[in-house]
């Protein structure tokens, strides 16, 4: 065992001195930031202000309301001559509404200009121009305006409630299957990331045959263990890291976008504010954050990444291992890869129906359940399905270590041969 | 004692037989050569020797006892095709291997200390495996094999990539550890190296034992009556005796077949009475080389 740890020792702290993993665990964070500030840019203001010319001859009146954005002005001006000389005029484009027979389907209505517009714009178009129909389509039916807004404001929501010791806790779906899904999406991405890098080193030992060496003074099965472990400690280093590291950047933006953040705040704890600033939708969903146990879902998290990591990194590196030469290397990669891509579509299902006999048995099936198990949490499945996944996953990943030990202890010693599967198989009887 | 005794050590790989029914035995403080050509099973001898890979049946034993797992801490051993950690530094990476030997740190840095010491290249203990040349990555490999003061220590081709002044060191340093009482296991092709270094030989082919002794004992078992004599005068040497027969004779020496039943003081005798002149006489012993060619060939055959 003492030989073991040397091992964990020097897998660790060679790959956590590597300047690849110093740059990756500061950039990591950062990246997370600016892929964060992207989406505030592209969504928040990504449109850049527009002039628009409105050439009405649909024989209605019809007024499309502006926005921060956009402005609306109606031309009296023929089409064709509006064309030549729109941007003299300072407009960015033409909206052309043509004589409209069918208030249903309006035809042939137009944004003629150079440049395209973007999707909020032609949104917001589209949907003034809706109500606009719909207006029209009132007062020719002589409908009573003050009904149809109370039918208008008829709004059903179905809120699903979670029967559990701790009493009940309001849970929105669509919030829970966001939250399973990101931790369904770590898993997969980190399995991949620090799978492939024991393959890469147990291939690395092979190749540059420095494995002969050490396995005269320990057992091959050790000296697996020992890398698969001291590479797991390094993912774990690097989420510790990342956790701090996002945690203090966060502080740092929570001061300098305090204003926004603490509407935020308030919106959180009054709905009312929400309610009246049309801000709705951001703040159930974020009273639904509030209500997911993440405490939890962290410790489900390092617990199930744990079980998933050792139980493929053991057979990524048997894959190691086995493999002579690229194409080898990468056919055996697949193979083993397939499942935790099919956990991924489980999982894809899973988010959106988490109670199907599917999402049970994929979750319990050691193969699948770090991945999936780990998207249905949000959830709160029933505590005995959890416990009996985790207690399947450590027998999974008991096995497959015992398994990729019987190959991965003759591969690691065959050269220059192409291996085949059966090959591999016969392996397994070796003594 | 023996430091190495093998009985009957046998082990396929599927159906295909690596090491059959083999047995010899290493005497302690000797220098002792495993050969055999390519694919003779060599390597897995090896491994097995060194507890890589376990028989199928047979015994083993290492200094009189049954091989076990502690037994890796007394033998060093350095395999053909060998290589290091590339992105170590020298230091780091021989305190790792003296410590996977069951050294502590302390006692492991004294001894490598000691050793680059003594191959002068105590400033290398900072430098990362990739900026040394082949040569000196083969000194440090040779470092980390001996550092834990093997009893056994297996050295498969060692001077394989060598040149002629660290071929020299390292075999003095073979020579010294042997003084020191370390056994060593020889395994190669070049056969003037066994002649001159080894005093016991094995010799496998084919996963079989061709052969077993001391060299000396070997190219006796294996001489083939051969006589060389070197002539004071440039003469057509006739002997006219039906034991003898002159088979090669160049500018001033003679190759003689002498007859099974023949000693060479009959040799001498006659070529006394014939009153040759000769400045030298010697018995033509076969080297290892041609024992092992031959011996191979036969067993092809």
């Amino acid at each position: 065992m003492n030989k073991v740890w040397l091992i964990i020792q020097r897998e660790y702290l060679t790959r956590v001195r590597k300047k690849s993993f110093i740059i990756m665990t500061i950039l990591g964070p950062l990246g997370f930031v600016l892929f964060f500030i992207f989406l505030v840019v592209a969504f928040g203001q990504s449109e850049t202000k527009k002039k628009i010319a409105v050439v009405n001859e649909s024989g209605y009146d019809i007024v499309i309301r502006d926005t921060t954005n956009l402005y609306f002005a109606q031309e009296d001006t023929s089409l064709g001559y509006l064309e030549l000389v729109y941007k003299q005029k300072g407009y960015d484009g033409i909206l052309h509404i043509p004589p409209i027979r069918n208030t249903s389907r309006p035809n042939g209505i137009e944004y003629r200009s150079e440049d395209q517009l973007g999707i909020v714009a032609l949104t917001h178009i589209e949907s003034q121009l809706t109500n606009e129909m719909r207006e029209i389509k009132i007062r020719e039916a002589n409908l009573d305006k003050t009904i149809l807004t109370e039918l208008n404001e008829t709004n059903v929501q179905v809120r699903q409630k979670t029967l559990g010791e701790e009493g009940e806790t309001e849970v929105n779906a669509i919030v829970s299957a966001g939250v399973g899904y990101a931790m369904g999406l770590i898993i997969y991405i980190t399995m991949f990331i620090y799978g492939s890098m024991v393959m890469r080193g147990v291939a690395e030992e092979k190749t540059n045959r420095v494995v002969e060496i050490i396995i005269s003074s320990v057992k091959p099965f050790q000296l697996m263990l020992g890398k698969i472990i001291g590479i797991g400690a390094v993912s774990i280093t690097q989420f510790a890291l990342w956790a701090i590291l996002i945690t203090i950047t966060q502080f740092v933006f929570g001061i300098i976008f305090y204003q926004e953040l603490s509407e935020v705040q308030q919106m959180l704890s009054d709905p009312t504010l929400a309610q009246q600033s049309g801000k709705e939708e951001l703040a159930k969903s974020l009273a639904a954050l509030a209500n997911i146990n993440f405490t939890a879902i962290f410790l489900y998290f390092i617990f199930y990444f744990i079980g998933g990591y050792l139980l493929y990194g053991a057979l990524f590196a048997a894959v190691g291992a086995a493999a002579n030469e690229q194409d080898d290397m990468q056919a055996l990669n697949l193979i083993i890869s397939i499942p935790i891509i099919i956990s991924m579509f489980i999982m894809m299902k899973v988010v959106q129906d988490p109670n199907t006999p599917l999402a049970f048995w994929a979750s319990v099936f050691p193969f699948t359940s770090p991945i999936v198990m780990m998207a249905r949490i949000p959830f709160n499945p029933p505590f005995w399905q959890i416990l009996l996944s985790m207690v399947l996953l450590i027998g999974g990943f008991i096995f497959s270590t015992w398994l990729a030990g019987k190959v991965y202890r003759v591969g690691i010693l065959m050269y220059g041969k192409r291996i085949s599967i059966r090959e591999i198989g016969r392996w397994l009887f070796y003594k | 004692m023996a430091i190495l005794s093998l009985q009957n050590v046998t082990k396929y790989y599927g159906t295909y037989k690596a090491n059959d029914n083999i047995s010899f035995e290493v005497p302690e403080g000797s220098i002792f050569g495993l050969l055999g050509p390519n694919g003779a099973g060599k390597s897995t001898l090896i491994r097995i020797i060194t507890n890589i890979i376990a028989a199928d049946s047979g015994t083993i034993l290492i200094n009189g006892e049954k091989q076990r797992e502690a037994h890796h801490a007394i033998i060093g051993y350095m395999p053909e095709e060998r290589g290091l950690y590339k992105k170590m530094k020298v230091g780091e990476h021989l305190v790792y291997l003296a410590r996977l030997k069951n050294l502590g740190s302390k006692g492991a840095k004294a001894k490598i200390e000691f050793w680059m010491d003594r191959f002068a290249i105590t400033d290398w203990w900072d430098k990362k495996i990739e900026e040394l040349s082949k040569g000196m990555q083969q000194k440090i490999q040779f470092i980390g094999t001996i550092v834990h003061d093997p009893k056994l220590l297996i050295l498969d081709e060692p001077f394989s990539g060598l040149d002629p002044i660290n071929s020299n060191l390292i075999k003095d340093e073979i020579y010294n550890l042997k003084e020191k009482g370390a056994s060593i296991i020889f395994s190669t092709h070049r056969m003037e190296q066994v002649e001159e270094i080894c005093e016991e030989i094995v010799l496998v082919n084919h996963g079989k034992l061709l052969l077993n002794g001391k060299v000396k004992d070997i190219r006796q078992r294996f001489k083939k009556h051969r006589f060389s004599i070197h002539l004071e005068n440039d003469i057509p040497l006739m002997i006219g005796d039906g034991r003898f027969q002159v088979i090669q004779q160049t500018h001033l020496e003679a190759i003689i077949q002498a007859d099974e039943n023949a000693h060479a003081n009959d040799l001498l005798k006659v070529l006394v009475e014939k009153e040759i002149n000769i400045n030298a006489f010697h018995e033509v012993l076969p080297s290892i080389n041609d024992i092992f060619i031959d011996q191979v060939t036969k067993a092809y055959s």
